[in-house]
């Protein structure tokens, strides 16, 4: 499934409405403010339809997924929205992750946990904000991150990924002044944060998988008194393919302009592999610039000067 | 004092609304507690037992309240259960806190709850009985105890 997908439901008391813009929807946030509500209107639509009283509007079908046959129904479960209240069970296991990777269904998930076997961008999670009977649904994260890196000087850059995208920040911190520590991966970069003594931190990860944890890196920068600021492109992927290095190229901005347009969520559940996917198969004619597929050894095309301006800029760009 | 247990516990009550539902006593929203946390969380009245209102929904039973809420007067009646507190949002820590004042509750939490600043808790994982103030601490513990294993979609 990929698109855009509008949704809303209402009945004489209370209505929800807002987008779908990608194949994992996370709705958090504080107690009240409507989450139950809003599932229980989706299942009692569901089971009785319009004689259950509820206006549901979406180009999809809508259910909710629950009981101890979740996986035959979801098996069974093509081209739908599926809802997943948080009080559910399976929603923190591992095997509903596996489930649901690789199926042609966009997903609600209904939860404060974190979820990390669940790759979800930072865009996807919302919380519902009262607002007498029209709450609205609004993204929690969607100012986090800086777009220029170079406004400030920072005592440490640290990096989520260890392969090309740390061997290009690292190029790109000594162009700094900077020193440049690879995380390890993002669920390493809480505790490398909260070792390190410096001051002034830039962390840099790919926004399109880093949900599970933001929740706890932004609420450790408010509580540090480190200045930590946090530079999250989609992925490292995409800021190249954003950059002025593909500028002549169509396909490549056209995808851009909407991602969700172009991505087929049973093919790529994370936009993280897509973007890989695209400037792999985008940069296999050029000279010096041919990405690897696993991304091991950033090809030296990327790391002269001119390029390194151009990928450092990319995300002032509209 | 609240005593914490991150992750899954065999004996937790994970789907507390499910448990509110067959098991609530109608005067549980009667007391000063409960009119207070379904006033402040919920923005609604009480009117007499199993009786709630507000200007949204007019007037409904218990049932309909928050999954907080039920959360917290499980808690509050119930006392040697253990319930699943992140079925609470963080507009309930305060009360999470209010009701362990003077006596100890256990609860589990799979996610990193956001207590404020002022706040002591125990950390019951790993058999350890660590007393908790500094929210940084806290967030590193829960960090720890959360992480799960992605999946590798190739």
């Amino acid at each position: 499934m990929k698109g855009k997908i509008s949704f809303s439901v209402k009945n004489r008391h209370i209505g929800f409405k807002f987008d779908l813009e990608r194949n994992v929807t996370i709705i958090t946030g504080d107690s009240g403010t409507g989450k139950t509500k809003l599932i229980n209107m989706v299942r009692q639509y569901s089971e009785e339809g319009k004689a259950s009283g509820i206006t549901l509007k979406c180009d999809k079908p809508c259910i909710v997924l629950d009981g101890n046959n979740w996986d035959v129904i979801l098996e069974r479960t093509k081209s739908s929205v599926v809802f997943v209240d948080e009080s559910t069970k399976f929603l923190n296991e591992y095997s509903f992750a596996k489930a649901i990777t690789h199926t042609d269904n966009y997903y609600v998930l209904i939860t404060r946990e974190p979820l990390p076997q669940i790759a979800y961008s930072i865009d996807a999670i919302k919380q519902i904000i009262k607002n007498d009977r029209k709450p609205r649904i609004e993204k929690i994260y969607n100012k986090l991150t800086i777009n220029d890196i170079t406004a400030a000087q920072y005592d440490l850059i640290i990096v989520e990924d260890s392969k090309s995208g740390f061997q290009f920040f690292k190029k790109a911190a000594e162009g700094l002044g900077t020193q440049c520590e690879s995380a390890n991966g993002k669920s390493n970069i809480l505790s490398v944060l909260e070792k390190r003594s410096e001051e002034r931190i830039l962390v840099i990860a790919d926004a399109a998988a880093l949900g599970a944890e933001i929740q706890r890196l932004s609420r450790y920068g408010a509580l540090s008194g480190k200045a930590i600021d946090f530079f999250l492109p989609e992925s490292f992927e995409w800021l190249i393919l954003k950059s002025a290095i593909f500028d002549g190229n169509e396909r490549v901005r056209d995808i851009l302009k909407s991602p969700v347009d172009h991505i087929e969520s049973r093919e790529y559940f994370s936009w993280e592999r897509f973007f890989t996917y695209l400037l792999v198969e985008e940069s296999k004619n050029k000279e010096k610039l041919k990405y690897p597929k696993g991304k091991g050894k950033l090809p030296s095309g990327y790391l002269t000067e001119k390029n390194i301006d151009s990928i450092m800029s990319a995300m002032k760009r509209k | 004092m609240l005593r914490i247990y991150f992750g899954n516990l065999p004996d937790e009550i994970y789907n507390t609304e499910i448990f509110y539902e067959n098991q609530y006593d109608r005067n549980w929203v009667m007391d000063d507690f409960a009119r207070e946390v379904i006033r402040v969380i919920d923005d609604s009245e009480v009117v007499s037992p199993d009786v709630i209102k507000n200007d949204i929904f007019g007037s409904f039973p218990s049932t309909e309240l928050s999954a907080g809420v039920k959360t917290l007067l499980l808690i509050k009646n119930m006392p040697n259960k253990v319930f699943n507190i992140s079925n609470c949002g963080d507009n309930c820590a305060k009360y999470l806190l209010k009701l362990a004042e003077n006596r100890d509750i256990k609860v589990t939490l799979h996610h990193a709850m956001d207590f404020g600043n002022d706040f002591s808790v125990k950390v019951i994982n790993d058999r350890r009985r660590k007393v908790v103030s500094d929210p940084i601490e806290f967030l590193m513990l829960a960090d720890h105890y959360l992480r799960g294993e992605s999946i590798d979609e190739g």
